[in-house]
């Protein structure tokens, strides 16, 4: 078979072409388009919007009509084809330039890589700080007269040479490193990612404020995952019922297809707004009232679980029917012991690797990452952190966020591989 | 999501007032006459003015047809509609925003209507020679204070109907007042934001208009690059002025003479709507401000 009947048998690809080659042809042809719809992009329909409602649109849905087949923008009017229309050129732009780079990139930090270890750290830790703003600038702001952007420069340590520099940044990680400004020094105690440009304050510490935030977003999200995904893949990889299967599958499914956002919108307005069941999530640490930080966190340990679930009920239920499928399954039951056994004992076991790997994984992503899940129920976790800092140009906050990414990947890709001893006989710790 | 929590006003939240999120569409639709929440709403106006900035010693900009032109041209209901809709923001042919305090005079020597005089506009540009002109606008790179792409692309919309080709410079936020108040960096037209200091017409004026006020190290507001003797004296002289009713009716007197040499464009004003939790009272906002005195808002 060639290459393209297989990829035309692969639902998938066909999905995902399908997709694609919509997307390029509207690109190419958004003026044909949008002159066919006799809309433009640039146009303002004001007498479409309701001013004195804050300039939404006037009319159902948004203003949908003949002449506006997708309603109009709030504040502007203007026509959302024609401007979704001519946003897919900019996002097929993007995606092209993206990818381009991306390849470009990684085949550098692949070469460096593979050039041994050293130098792909001095690469990446390198990539950072020679970024095209000068730190120094940044720092000293309004008003910087030449002599005291030296003195800056100083004081930061971004006038030595870059491998002084990545040395010292080596240095202060394992053993603290000194830093003077004028007449006084202080000293940075190891582990010390430095200082944040934008507010001076330790690196370790902003990010050890933000860690159990960020921990117990995760921790929670993961037990609930887990615990749904598990059950889910169960109930359907034990096929005693044909339509409970697709019944199960389905809905996880949905949850997984449903950004983030939407999810954490509408639990928000159910929960807090209409029913009222439960405040507006703030922080509360575990260590001043474990009930209301389960309280609290109970939301946003939803929304992320309902979009996780998909991953973990799918990995069981495949892993379970395979497991079932095996001989030692056959004897197990040939020695006649019972169902319930062969199953919690045996073929859930089997299930537990690839979990054990993906759990390890989305520990580490959403303490470092849950950017929207963070935003959206007010939390100050590190992604927050990392968000502010890459918009202001706070390049040690960006360091120091990134290298916590790398450690706690690390770890928790150490902690599955000794899970992995635990689980499976067949695999032994030397 | 401040507002939202106002509007649900779940336990602690009752008492909670803001300063700093006004309403929005969502909150703007329940606000009907009679409804619960439109006991709960504090509308104040805090003296500011969005206006078209031009520098005056830049070509086409040293002309004042086309400067008049433009002005005819503008489309206010565009702008105010970028800027949220008529709750929070009012039109303004004048420089001065409509405050009693600050000397507000009303006066619209360029007429452009709710939606723009595109006719008047291209006349006055081919009187000048200057048809099929192409101009720069700086603007934000994001919509939060009102100085954004929106309003930005609204200034392009209403300029088009009137032959004028207007190409959008998008400046970071961050950024935006340093390159716009350094005379060496400073775009021949930019969007613009100014707010009162104090419930007086002078120090709303005198950074904008007096001549001896230009700065060329940075931090200058008189963006114009104006520099009238006749008016430099005639600020003086009403800070000279000891009676209040006097200087406020002056002040006012010299907006609206400046306002004849189309300086900038004035777009609209401010207006502020403020949700408040259940159980606050006297949330009233001040006379000036449009926000509250934080002093005297309590909760029952």
């Amino acid at each position: 078979m060639s290459l393209a009947a297989v990829a035309l048998r692969d639902r998938g690809f066909v999905a995902g072409a399908t997709i694609a080659t919509v997307m390029v042809v509207v690109a190419v042809s958004a003026p044909l388009l949008t002159a066919l719809a006799g809309q433009d992009p640039t146009t303002y329909h004001d007498n479409l919007l309701d001013s004195a409602r804050g300039g939404v649109p006037t009319g159902p849905y948004g203003g949908v009509s003949g002449d506006h087949w997708l309603g109009v923008e709030p504040g502007t009017g203007r026509d959302l084809f024609a401007r979704i229309v001519y946003g897919a050129r900019v996002s097929l732009g993007v995606a092209v330039g993206a990818t381009i780079l991306q390849v470009l990139i990684g085949l550098l930090a692949g070469l460096a890589a593979g050039l041994g270890g050293r130098w792909a750290d001095a690469v990446l830790g390198r990539l950072f700080y020679l970024a095209p703003s000068d730190p120094a600038v940044l720092t000293c702001g309004k008003g910087c007269t030449p002599e005291r952007l030296v003195e800056v420069r100083h004081a930061m340590g971004v006038d030595d040479p870059a491998h002084v520099q990545y040395a010292h940044f080596l240095q202060g990680l394992v053993a603290g490193r000194d830093y003077s400004s004028g007449a006084q020094a202080r000293h940075c105690p190891a582990p010390c990612l430095g200082y944040s440009f934008e507010t001076d304050q330790s690196v370790t510490s902003l990010l050890a404020d933000r860690l159990p935030v960020s921990a117990s977003l995760a921790i929670g999200a993961e037990v609930l995952s887990l615990l749904a995904g598990v059950g889910a893949g169960l109930l359907s990889g034990l096929r005693r019922h044909r339509w409970l299967d697709r019944l199960v599958n389905g809905l996880v499914l949905t949850g997984y297809a449903v950004p983030v956002f939407l999810v954490g919108l509408l639990l928000l307005l159910l929960f807090c707004v209409v029913l009222q069941w439960l405040p507006f999530p703030a922080y509360v640490p575990f260590t001043t009232d474990p009930l209301l930080w389960a309280q609290n966190l109970l939301l946003p340990w939803v929304a992320l679980a309902i979009i996780q679930t998909a991953a973990y009920a799918r990995l069981t239920r495949a892993g379970i029917q395979e497991t079932l499928a095996e001989d030692h399954i056959r004897t197990a039951r040939a020695y006649g012991l019972p169902e319930r056994r062969i199953i919690w004992r045996r073929a859930l076991r089997g299930a537990m690797l690839p979990l054990v790997t993906l759990t390890a994984i989305d520990l580490a992503s959403i303490m470092t990452s849950a950017v929207l899940t963070e935003t959206m129920f007010g939390l100050p976790g590190i992604g927050q952190l990392l968000v502010g800092a890459v918009n202001q140009i706070d390049l040690p906050v960006v360091v120091g966020v990134t290298l916590l990414t790398g450690l706690l990947i690390v770890i928790a890709n150490a902690v599955a591989d000794l899970l992995y001893a635990a689980i499976d006989p067949r695999v032994q710790l030397r | 999501m401040i507002n939202q929590r106002l509007v649900t006003g779940a336990g602690a939240d009752a008492n909670a007032v803001t300063t700093d999120a006004s309403v929005g569409p969502e909150q703007l639709a329940q606000l009907q006459p009679g409804s619960e929440l439109a006991e709960r709403v504090a509308r104040g106006e805090f003296p500011a003015t969005y206006y078209l900035a031009f520098n005056t010693r830049k070509a086409p900009f040293d002309d004042q047809k086309v400067r008049e032109a433009l002005s005819y041209a503008i489309n206010r209901t565009s702008v105010v509609n970028s800027l949220g809709g008529t709750a929070v923001a009012g039109p303004s042919t004048t420089f001065l925003p409509p405050q009693k305090a600050l000397g507000y005079q009303e006066y619209d020597y360029f007429p452009a209507g709710a939606s723009g005089d595109a006719a008047k506009a291209k006349e006055l540009l081919a009187a000048a020679g200057k048809s099929n002109l192409t101009i720069e606008l700086a603007h934000e790179n994001d919509d939060s204070n009102g100085l954004g792409p929106k309003a930005a692309a609204a200034v392009q919309e209403a300029f088009k109907q009137a032959g004028v080709t207007v190409k959008l410079t998008a400046i970071d936020s961050a950024t935006y007042r340093d390159v716009t108040g350094k005379p060496a960096t400073q775009p021949a037209l930019s969007l613009q934001y100014w707010g009162a200091d104090w419930p007086s017409g002078g120090p709303f004026l005198i950074p904008i208009f007096d001549g001896r006020q230009i700065i060329t190290a940075g931090g200058n507001f008189n963006l114009a690059q104006y520099n009238d003797p006749a008016t430099n004296a005639e600020i003086d002289a009403i800070n000279a002025l000891t009676d209040q009713s006097q200087a406020q009716a002056r002040w006012g007197a010299l907006d609206a003479k400046i306002g004849k040499l189309a300086l900038t464009i004035p777009l609209a004003h401010e207006k502020d709507v403020y949700l408040f939790g259940k159980n606050v009272k006297n949330a009233v906002p001040d006379g000036w401000r449009g926000t509250y005195d934080l002093a005297r808002v309590s909760v029952k």
